[in-house]
């Protein structure tokens, strides 16, 4: 008993146990179950029945096997390199979508501390500065898997991938800058905590979307834009070049790409729920000051994981709701309206710190 | 905490990424059929017959972007400190960070007359 | 003659150039319908093909039939109107002599590809007896292999509505058949079925 103690506490053993927590048992079902919400989703916002074929006997658990289904059909499917590809390319283009993808949860805290053990695999000092040098790695996927599949289609896509993310990152960087300022960090947990200040005595918590109600929505703007979905997805321009840089393959390959977006949609909404609405913090909680602590660490982690259901489900309701624009309108609403917005929101920021606080 | 400690749980999630992303191309490679053909193997183009090669030329546009961008990207990480410490410095960081915005807000202005941000 | 062209007027302003209000237009029509379908698939209009069908109209033409007379023979007397009308020459009859000497002809072989129907109802219109009818409801034919389209005569008279004919007895069953092997039309390239 003791040694397992004493094994547990081994700080590496717990980043370990952590990241097994959060990846495999918060991330991962995250991103899959999102592949079936999303068909099932959308079936139900244009009135449609949705997948519900799937069975074994008569079980088809509303459309739930066809996650199984859509697996192990892919597993057997057959994985096909173009010719004339740059095979080493091609070979390692999806891995840098899942590796931005996980990465991000690194610095996600899904409760709060209890003594010395968070829950938060690490708490870096540069944070989110961190954030932005993952989700600049997902560039290099979709680049790389356009350029490698030696594809008309798939090469536009890679491009139009690169410019979008690359353009979106700076919106995305500049959205934050208010953040930084209201809470005065960049490390994620500052941030948090930050967020558990009330204004008007214990009236209204200090979460992002209150403080920075503009960054808010252009964050969530940029983050969208990267993640390539729509009202985004010129790169995969589905009725145009067909899928975009991940064109060319097929099997588990393509799958690997399937699920880096949808892990990549959940990052997005754990990102959001992290910065903007508070984390783990339940509003006014600290009021019932006798919580037992199991308890206060369970509704943290229900109230996590809700936002970022709700975020998750935001981005798919936003996606068949919105008209998917054009390319050259994505980068004039970038460049054009977005950086001159996030501009102002910065300078305007820091003018009401200085002036009022 | 120092700071190898810190970064190296960041280490084992992007090896831990790779090794799921790596699982799924073997899982692929191995398990899948391997029947090929010459059809199969030629690029997808809607089912046109291929015509010339994408070689790489690329649109003007996407230099121009990618210059645009590392003009902001540079200048976001040298107001990250300004932003974190937007308190201590006052208003005196405050004008420093609005001149050295505004001179970037006069690049993109010129980018913008000349048409670098038109995507027609 | 002039042509009347709508203009749609595009409203350009604030409004419209800030995205949000219009998102949240959408987003509401969106999220009723989401949530109404959550709480009861109240909306939804998809009919689960293989469990329910759609009602198909009397007038619907599917797969054909040979209708009988009371006492159970095929109304149809092998008088070739319908596969002279027929556009795609996919009805092939070999007329038959009758034991009964009071009826002239029956047909020996009466076979359709169903592959090469075009399903016009020229065949129904042209038969003087309503020996031939498309009234099965026969929404999707769908087989693995092409020799199952060519519906022979008993196959198409088999096809009958089980809830008014509880055990088919077909009073010609002595009558001459046609070998089994040879039930298979050639088709229409010429190839002989498999």
């Amino acid at each position: 008993m003791e040694i397992i103690i004493e094994i547990l506490s081994i700080p590496l053993v717990q980043s370990i146990l952590k990241i097994v927590f959060i990846i495999l048992l918060f991330a991962m079902p995250l991103g899959t179950v999102l592949t079936l919400m999303e068909r099932k989703w959308s079936a139900m916002i244009q009135d449609r029945v949705g997948p519900n074929r799937a069975n074994i006997g008569n079980y088809t658990g509303h459309g739930l096997l066809h996650l199984a289904a859509d697996g192990l059909k892919s597993i057997f499917k057959e994985d096909t390199i173009p010719k004339g590809a740059n095979g080493f390319l091609y070979l390692i283009a999806p891995f840098f979508g899942m590796i931005a993808g996980v990465a991000t949860f690194a610095i996600i805290p899904i409760a709060g501390p209890i003594g010395d053990f968070t829950f938060q695999v690490t708490d870096i000092e540069p944070g989110l500065l961190f954030i932005f040098a993952i989700t600049s790695l997902s560039v290099y996927g979709a680049v790389l898997a356009g350029t490698s599949s030696n594809s008309k289609f798939a090469l536009l896509g890679g491009t139009r991938a690169s410019a979008q993310m690359i353009s979106y990152e700076v919106f995305m960087g500049l959205a934050l800058m208010g953040i930084f300022m209201v809470y005065g960090s960049t490390r994620v947990s500052e941030i948090v905590d930050g967020q558990n200040e009330y204004w008007f005595g214990n009236l209204i918590p200090m979460w992002g979307v209150f403080t920075q109600p503009l960054g808010f929505i252009l964050f969530f703007t940029a983050l969208i834009a990267e993640t390539k979905r729509a009202p985004f997805d010129a790169p995969e321009g589905e009725s145009e070049i067909v899928a975009g840089y991940f064109l060319e393959y097929s099997g588990m390959r393509w799958s690997a790409f399937m699920l880096s977006e949808y892990i990549a949609v959940a990052a997005v909404a754990v990102l959001t729920t992290t910065l903007f609405f508070g984390g783990y913090h339940v509003p006014w909680l600290h009021l019932w000051e006798s919580a037992p602590q199991w308890l206060v660490t369970l509704l943290q982690v229900m109230k996590f994981s809700i936002v970022t259901i709700f975020f998750c489900w935001m981005q798919i309701q936003l996606r068949w709701t919105l008209p998917k624009f054009r390319f050259d309108q994505t980068m004039a609403l970038g460049w054009k309206k977005l950086l001159p917005l996030s501009l102002a929101n910065t300078a305007l920021t820091a003018v009401v710190i200085l002036a009022f606080m | 905490m120092t700071i190898a400690s810190g970064y190296l749980p960041i280490l084992l999630m992007i090896l831990l990424g790779m090794l799921l992303a790596g699982t799924f191309t073997l899982v692929g490679l191995y398990l899948g059929p391997r029947l090929r053909n010459k059809v199969k193997d030629a690029p997808f183009e809607s089912g046109f017959i291929r015509d010339g090669t994408e070689g790489s030329r690329y649109d003007v546009k996407f230099y121009m972007t990618a210059l645009v961008f590392l003009v902001f990207d540079v200048e976001i990480v040298f107001l990250y400190p300004w932003t974190v410490q937007v308190r201590e410095l006052g208003w005196f960081g405050f004008t420093a960070a609005m001149i050295f915005i505004g001179v970037l807000v006069l690049g993109l202005a010129y980018d913008w007359k000349k048409g670098a941000l038109e995507w027609e | 003659m002039e042509l009347k062209v709508k203009q749609v007027k595009r409203v350009d302003g604030v409004k419209e150039a800030f995205y949000i209000p219009a998102t949240f237009g959408g987003l509401r029509l969106t999220v009723k319908h989401f949530f109404r379908n959550l709480l009861g698939s109240k909306d939804v209009v998809t009919i689960n093909y293989p469990e329910e069908k759609r009602p198909i109209s009397m007038r619907w033409r599917g797969r054909h039939r040979l209708t009988r007379k009371n006492d159970g023979f095929l109304k149809c007397v092998a008088c070739y109107m319908c596969e002279t009308v027929c556009p795609s020459k996919c009805i092939h009859i070999e007329a038959g002599e009758h034991p009964d000497l009071s009826i002239e002809k029956y047909p020996f072989r009466f076979d359709i590809d169903e592959l090469r129907c075009v399903f016009c109802g020229l065949c129904v219109e042209a038969c003087p007896k309503e020996a031939i009818r498309m009234d099965t409801g026969v929404v999707a034919m769908a087989y693995s292999s092409r020799k199952t389209f060519d519906f022979t005569r008993d196959l198409l008279r088999d096809e009958y509505d089980p809830k008014q004919h509880e055990s088919p007895k077909y009073a010609d069953e002595d009558l001459p058949r046609p070998d089994s092997s040879e039930t298979a039309l050639p088709n229409s390239q010429g190839i002989p079925a498999a």
